[in-house]
């Protein structure tokens, strides 16, 4: 009678061989590890450099700069010209408080005019706010280097960035004097006291904005409760496009734009960082699966003859394939998850002390980068991770493994 | 009685380019359960590849291969695996013990492989050590044994799944005398108290000359079988 084997019968041997036959050569095999290892740790903590840089940027960008959502009138997007403001602006201030999405609203004034020193003068853009009610978007107060924030509201003050007091060759106290058209399209001037400067991660948003008290400025102009711009800030970025889609099914006469259409290159970033990073990490891993085929492919070939014995005394192709996949396999996943966790430990450590890069801050900043990182990364990253790893390294130790499938057991006991 | 091997008309020819080599040709062969058989012949003369196609490890050209009844010269080739860890127990040349397991993993992964249960497998493999005199070297790896010793713990491997019969190639060839003798009287001994069917391929006089059987091989063909 003929006896058959079931198909799990002989498990527990094929996983303790391959366990066993990782530790064999163990210089090759703590070699490929150790690569593995690295290519992960560094994997990791590169990524996260790039993912808290990008966290970063979108922070300083929707917090200090954009908000989420801001409503415009089209002309004065169009035109930009005094006179094309929100009409009843004050009264839709209002209405948009109340909505449960948003967590803060302001109203700002704005002018496109000219800022004279006694040495210079520079085209910037006049941003007269209500002090207090922008400290709960844009943060203000928190970006300030130098002097005070607006506070005296009858006295002529101005906030302007650090880039734009080292171009005029101003400090705190220095007198500038600013000039716009008006509504009826005449040139109006006043003259302020800087008393503070402020710096952000945009080196460009600091060289041409100036913040002003919001009545002074509407003062200038001659529209007493003009109001040009109302930026929302809402309480979960996720709400964003349902609201901007709501709010401009509601006011159809006025252009609502999210921080999508606001900065489209951070939309940009935030939609395909990630991917370049992927990308990046999937370079280092393939070729760390080279590594593992040849490490894998010297394995078999050194084992030809024990392979053919194994098959001679009757060990199944499945069996003999599922060892070589499961010692790759083992291997690879061991060395990553140790990689892994180490990446991670590193991201939670800098993730609290900061990488400064302060000697590159003036470049960064070109680029609305902050000059301190803070690596940041998502355990989604490490489940997508693993994953790669055992696609990869099962598609590395295939032709390693098929070549054990396919010696002829007579020949290769004789070899 | 039934033969444990049956070969009929067997042949086996190798393409190599335009010329056919003729392996063997025309082999008719029963052995019979409990024999001590050596099949001996000058190089090239065809033993090895019988043994490959007694063993299931090549299949024939022409003819059939009966292992207690059952033809195996059809089966596919993961058939045939099934069936060797099942029928057949192998002793090699250079033993092929695997070196990361110690004598009784070496000698107990056949059962494993059957799916036999743990406690069956451990008490087997601790008689099959017994039975060759390598008891007390059951924790230890191949590295840590002497030639002689791997050579029986390759026997205690064919034997631990109690075989219909063992094959060994040239299974002295690696050995010194004291060490070749000492092995032979164990499988003398396994042969006639178990039972256990042997078939030898083998050049050495000290194997001839304890077979129960001699069957010569010349260019591929019996040129005399001798039963003592």
């Amino acid at each position: 009678m003929i006896k058959t084997t079931s198909k799990t019968a002989g498990l527990g041997f094929v996983f303790r061989l391959s366990w066993r036959n990782i530790w064999r050569n163990r210089g090759r095999s703590l070699s490929l590890m150790t690569a593995i290892f690295l290519g992960l740790t560094g994997g990791t903590l590169a990524m996260a450099l790039v993912t808290g840089m990008m966290e970063q940027r979108f922070f300083n960008a929707i917090e200090k700069q954009y908000s989420h959502v801001q409503l415009h009138t089209k002309t004065w997007l169009d035109e930009g010209q005094a006179g094309m403001g929100i009409l009843a602006g004050a009264l839709l201030l209002d209405s948009l408080e109340g909505l449960p999405e948003i967590r803060a609203v302001a109203a700002r004034t704005l002018a496109n005019g000219l800022i004279a020193s006694p040495t210079l003068t520079q085209g910037v853009e006049l941003r007269g706010i209500d002090a207090a009610a922008e400290t709960h978007l844009v943060r203000l107060p928190e970006q300030l280097i130098e002097g005070a924030y607006l506070g005296d509201t009858a006295a002529p003050e101005l906030l302007i960035g650090k880039r734009l007091a080292q171009k005029l060759k101003v400090e705190v106290g220095s007198r500038l004097v600013i000039s716009f058209p008006n509504a009826n399209q005449e040139v109006v001037s006043g003259s302020f006291k800087v008393t503070g400067i402020f710096r952000t991660a945009n080196a460009g948003f600091d060289q041409s904005t100036v913040y002003l008290h919001q009545h002074q400025l509407q003062a200038l102009l001659g529209e007493t409760d003009a109001v040009y711009e109302l930026a929302l800030r809402l309480n979960e970025n996720d709400s964003v496009p349902a609201l901007t889609a709501a709010l401009q099914a509601a006011y159809p006469d006025l252009q609502v734009r999210s921080w999508r259409e606001l900065a489209p290159e951070l939309a940009y970033m935030q939609d395909s960082g990630s991917m370049v990073s992927y990308i990046f990490v999937i370079i280092i891993l393939l070729g760390l699966s080279f590594g593992i085929l040849n490490s894998m492919l010297m394995a078999v070939y050194e084992r030809m003859r024990e392979l053919g014995m194994l098959k001679a005394l009757g060990m199944t192709k499945s069996r003999i394939f599922l060892m070589v996949m499961t010692e790759t396999l083992t291997m690879a996943l061991l060395a990553s998850m140790i990689g892994l966790l180490t990446g991670y430990g590193l991201v939670a450590w800098l993730g609290n002390t900061g990488i400064d890069l302060g000697g590159y801050a003036e470049a960064l900043a070109e680029f609305g980068y902050d000059a301190v990182i803070y690596p940041a990364l998502s355990w989604q990253y490490a489940l997508n991770i693993t994953i790669l790893v055992v696609v990869l390294s099962l598609l590395a130790s295939l032709y390693p493994a098929l070549k054990a499938l396919k010696l002829n057991a007579a020949d290769a006991i004789r070899s | 009685m039934t033969p444990v091997l049956q070969t009929l008309s067997l042949s086996k020819t190798y393409n190599e380019g335009p010329v056919d080599v003729h392996a063997l040709r025309n082999i008719n062969l029963e052995i019979l359960p409990g024999e001590f058989t050596v099949i001996v012949g000058p190089s090239g003369s065809g033993k090895t590849t019988l043994l490959n196609m007694l063993g299931g490890l090549d299949t024939p050209s022409e003819g059939k291969v009966f292992v207690a009844g059952t033809d195996i010269s059809n089966m596919s080739e993961n058939e045939l695996i099934d069936f060797r860890l099942h029928h057949i127990g192998f002793v090699f040349q250079a033993y092929n013990l695997i070196p990361v397991l110690t004598a009784e993993e070496n000698v107990s992964f056949i059962l494993d492989l059957q799916g036999r249960p743990a406690g069956e497998i451990k008490a087997r493999a601790a008689e099959v050590l017994a039975e060759v005199g390598l008891a007390d070297r059951a924790k230890n790896r191949p590295s840590e044994l002497s030639g002689g010793q791997q050579q029986r713990v390759a026997v205690a491997r064919a034997l631990a799944a109690r075989p219909q019969y063992v094959l060994a190639d040239e299974p002295t060839a690696n050995l010194d005398s004291a060490t070749a003798f000492s092995l032979l009287d164990t499988m003398k001994r396994l042969n006639e108290d178990e039972k256990m069917t042997f078939l030898f391929s083998t050049h050495d006089p000290r194997v001839i000359d304890r077979a129960s059987r001699v069957i010569t091989l010349v260019d591929g063909e019996i040129s005399s079988d001798e039963r003592r």
